[in-house]
């Protein structure tokens, strides 16, 4: 086991390598014109001219959107897997220096370490726009930033599993339209769970099983301070089990796919 | 070139996308719908418990449905950008007897006749579900005829453009955050323009810059009618004109990556 170790952590550092060269991209990308769009369209416009909003619902509706960010960079980073098991398979070369399992966990840990940096900027930046309209009176930062990397755990265990899943990358498409959208879009990005429970407590309880969900209220909780979201340790133990639950799938799959002993 | 040969090799052209199209309609469909409901359930029913007046919930469910078009466009951006990086199946077109506008031609229209196919049922399931909230004799078949050709033609000359000015990988890290997000959320897609310039003319002022704007409210005005939107003559005029600069950039684009001599 112990031989493991400085392979694991070569593995780690030669995975932010790779990514060293576009990461410039992403920062711009990511961590100023994502943030920046969404504070101004959604924290600031939307909700003043559609809702006449004040400034707790006003930064209701904007925290959610980080949801878009963490899924769509932990997606990107976890997709190359899909694209070397279906060409070069460099992952072969992989695992004959490091278990299998322990290959794919590093690449759930790179994952979320470089998503959970991605979206580290998102609401200092959406404050220094969007000033007192978004109320950050209350927040717990230690929270909210706790809340972040478990989610970015959870989203690239999530991505990770979904790549061990499916038959081939023409088909990601078609996944991100049937299954991920409505993960997303039912996963808080607008509306918080009481409301969506209001509506409809068959979906409101449907949709407990949605992980993103734990996402966007754990943050509304820990930002805003108010007890009618779910309360962020709750939300953080979830995402917790969620994460657990989605690497082992993805142990599962990837088996299969590598067809290892 | 002969009339007759350009015609004859652009209908054969326009039925082998139709025919391959077909076999592929079943599944696109079956992608677009669960968006569909997800839209419908959000800003038809979710958003007025948060504070939306149901005054607005058919305008902007005619705005949030542009990000079908969007999606399909950008499904035909990464097409034509592998082909033109990877597979060069452009370079077959070209040997072809037809001239190079008849061949850009047939590719514009191919990617009408897939949206049309696509966007219009699942538009009409939205109205129907949406019904009350549809005053039906307030439609102008005329202006909604006319007004969903130059969005047609508007995306599809906008995707083409885009796919042959920009590399593949530039498209696959930027489009969306550099371009396509910008351009819908610094848009009246989901707030109608007379609402925003009533609340701020700056900002709604920088709305007119984004061509999503126009095809919103063209939307709007053609299919509820009233002198809340702008008017679908204005939106049309505006929306040729996009349609030149996106002609342009194309011209641009065709002959910096088919003919660099």
């Amino acid at each position: 086991m112990h031989k493991n170790i400085p392979i694991f952590f070569q593995f780690l550092a030669r995975d932010f390598y790779t990514y060293k060269s576009r990461a410039f991209t992403y920062i711009i990308n990511y961590c100023l014109i994502y943030p920046a769009l969404f504070a101004i369209s959604i924290g600031y416009i939307q909700s003043n001219v559609l809702f006449g909003a004040n400034t707790t619902q006003s930064s209701t509706l904007f925290i959610g959107h980080i949801l878009t960010i963490m899924l769509v960079v932990a997606n990107i980073l976890n997709i190359g897997l899909l694209f070397d098991l279906e060409n070069n398979r460099f992952i072969d070369y992989q695992i004959m220096l490091l278990p299998p399992r322990l290959v794919l966990f590093e690449r759930i840990i790179f994952a979320s370490l470089f998503t959970f940096l991605i979206t580290l900027p998102f609401f200092p930046v959406a404050k220094l726009i969007l000033g007192d309209s978004f109320t950050t009176n209350n927040a717990s930062w230690l929270m909210t930033y706790l809340i972040l990397y478990v989610g970015s755990l959870c989203c690239a265990a999530y991505t990770l599993f979904v790549v061990c899943t499916i038959k081939s990358s023409r088909t990601l498409r078609s996944f991100w339209m049937r299954i991920n959208f409505s993960l997303i879009t039912f996963g808080g990005l607008f509306i918080p769970w009481m409301v969506t429970k209001k509506f409809s407590s068959i979906l409101g309880y449907l949709i407990l099983l949605n992980p993103l969900l734990y996402i966007t209220e754990g943050l509304r909780s820990a930002i805003l301070n108010d007890p009618q979201y779910i309360q962020a340790p709750i939300c953080i133990a979830a995402l917790l089990v969620f994460s657990i639950f989605f690497t082992l799938l993805a142990w599962h799959y990837f088996k299969k796919r590598v067809d290892h002993i | 070139m002969q009339f007759s040969t350009n015609a004859r090799i652009f209908c054969v052209l326009i039925s082998r996308n139709l025919f391959l199209f077909s076999r592929q309609l079943k599944s696109t469909l079956t992608d677009c719908i669960p968006p569909l409901f997800t839209q419908i359930i959000t800003f038809g029913y979710l958003f007025p418990l948060i504070g939306m007046p149901s005054s607005m919930i058919a305008p902007i469910y005619l705005g949030s449905m542009l990000t079908l078009f969007l999606q399909l466009g950008y499904a035909m951006v990464m097409k034509t950008g592998f082909d033109l990086h990877y597979n060069r199946f452009i370079d077959y077109h070209i040997t072809l007897p037809i001239s190079k506008r008849w061949l850009f031609g047939s590719y514009i229209i191919n990617h009408m006749l897939e949206v049309l196919l696509i966007t219009l049922p699942l538009y009409t399931i939205g109205i129907l579900v949406l019904h009350k909230q549809f005053d039906i004799a307030h439609i102008n078949v005329y202006a909604l005829t006319l007004m969903y050709l130059f969005i047609l033609t508007f995306f599809s000359t906008f995707f083409l453009a885009i796919s042959y000015t920009a590399t593949v990988h530039w498209i696959m890290d930027n489009v969306w955050p550099r371009i396509l997000v910008p351009l819908w959320w610094f848009s009246s897609a989901l707030v109608t323009w007379k609402k925003i310039f009533a609340w701020s003319p700056s900002i709604s002022y920088i709305m007119l810059f984004s061509p999503i704007t126009y095809i919103a409210e063209g939307m709007r005005s053609a299919l509820l009618g009233t002198d809340q939107f702008i008017g679908w003559h204005y939106c049309i005029l505006i929306l040729c004109g996009f349609i030149v600069l996106n002609v342009i950039a194309l011209n641009y684009g065709i002959k910096r990556k088919l003919d660099p001599v």
